[in-house]
């Protein structure tokens, strides 16, 4: 079935999608939503309303529906376009502007690394900058991301410690790598929720303050620095879908203290978010 | 907050009354229309979907009774009543934007029996109503 793109007008985004759309070959129909596509826009949503996504500021445009699947966004767009194997890689985004976030370097096939790169390249043609994150995997696709002049904006998000990562089947030397490569993005840092863990035991308990020392600890030795951006934040006890944490208390930002002084003793510009 | 047309623009007929989540009440014999005031839908944009309760549902003051959704918002609907849904206006399943286009008329969206009239005492008058917005604007 031929695809469909709905977009809303005056939207840059829309353009930048249906001009990588063109030179793909791909063969759309174009529909605006607030002129000649609105009476089928209106029917399309009301069909799919649970499969569309809508952010803080509504939908998210522009949506690309072929019959079967709908994409939204800018990023995720372009990459279904590229290859449908890079689509791990994106999810949909927030930022706006020139910004495209939603690129989860450690969620998709590195095998499919080419069409990344080729994705990613039309997009900083049309003056987009890319806010990249990632738990640790594939750092084979940062190595080849900073090579082609494609990193701007990288996050790593912590998960734990290195006993913790090793337990969830994480490859160490991976993770060291990755925190290694984000150093060298023009801007980056890193991001450590402290969240609940449960333990060998099954108790259930919040990351420990020494255990956040331990991992910027680990970030030195990776890295060779002591002064890179480390970001601390409460973890969002309403968003988590696991019912052994229902129990907790939520943290707050004062709570983080202690988490704070640990974490600078290992990384000097450790602040809480 | 921002509106596409100014507040003297819009239209509040005073025999309505209205809350303050932007409904407007219309006594039509036993019965009460409700549906969405002329600030509301403009705030909202072009309606793309509006769900509503059904026939026979009763629902208390200040409950949620549906979902209103623009390509740019999305609000939920609040009874400015406690009582029995009688009727729906079907109409907007196929053709929401009658929101917009006619939010006193073709727009209504319930009709409620109601359990608690003395409730309506809570309801603003037009000209309280356009006081409350000129505030929010």
């Amino acid at each position: 079935m031929a695809v469909t793109i709905y977009t809303a007008t005056g939207c840059a985004r829309c353009k930048i999608a249906k001009k990588y759309m063109a030179q793909k070959g791909v063969e759309y129909r174009d529909l605006d939503i607030k002129a000649e596509g609105k009476d089928e826009f209106n029917r399309f949503y009301r069909e799919n309303r649970k499969s569309v996504y809508r952010g803080p500021d509504g939908i998210e445009f522009p949506v690309y529906f072929d019959g079967q699947v709908v994409k939204q966004g800018l990023g995720v767009v372009v990459g279904h376009v590229s290859s449908p194997k890079v689509a791990g890689f994106f999810g949909v985004g927030l930022l706006h502007g020139e910004w495209v976030d939603g690129i989860h370097i450690s969620q998709g096939d590195p095998e499919a690394i080419d069409e990344l790169v080729e994705a990613l390249a039309y997009l900083k043609s049309a003056g987009m900058k890319f806010e990249m994150d990632t738990d640790g995997r594939n750092p084979q696709v940062l190595e080849r991301l900073l090579a082609e002049g494609l990193g701007d904006v990288l996050i790593v998000r912590l998960i734990g410690t290195k006993d913790m990562y090793a337990a969830q089947g994480y490859d160490l030397a991976e993770v060291e790598k990755t925190m290694a490569l984000a150093a060298k993005f023009p801007e980056y840092r890193f991001a450590l929720a402290v969240r609940p863990v449960v333990r060998p035991d099954g108790a259930v308990e919040y990351l420990k303050p020494e255990e956040a020392g331990e991992i910027a600890a680990w970030v030195k030795e990776a890295t060779g620095g002591n002064k890179h951006p480390f970001v601390l934040t409460p973890f969002d006890l309403k968003a988590a879908a696991d019912e052994r944490f229902a129990g907790l208390a939520p943290l707050e930002a004062k709570d983080l203290f202690i988490y704070r002084s640990k974490a600078r003793a290992h990384q000097v510009m450790a602040a809480i978010a | 907050m921002s509106t596409s047309k100014s507040i003297e623009e819009m239209l509040f007929p005073a025999e309505l009354r209205y809350s303050k989540e932007h409904t407007w009440v219309q006594a039509t014999g036993a019965t009460l229309k409700v549906g969405i005031s002329d600030f509301a839908q403009d705030q909202l944009g072009e309606v793309i979907y509006v769900e509503l309760p059904a026939e026979g549902d009763e629902l208390d003051q200040d409950a949620e009774f549906g979902v209103i959704e623009s390509a740019k918002s999305t609000s939920d609907l609040f009874m400015p009543i406690s009582g029995e849904v009688v009727a729906v206006n079907h109409a907007l399943e196929d053709e929401p934007g009658l929101v917009n286009q006619s939010p006193y008329q073709d727009g209504w969206m319930l009709e409620v029996k109601p359990s608690e009239p003395a409730q309506l005492k809570d309801i603003l008058s037009a000209e309280d109503y356009l006081g409350l917005i000129k505030k929010e604007a």
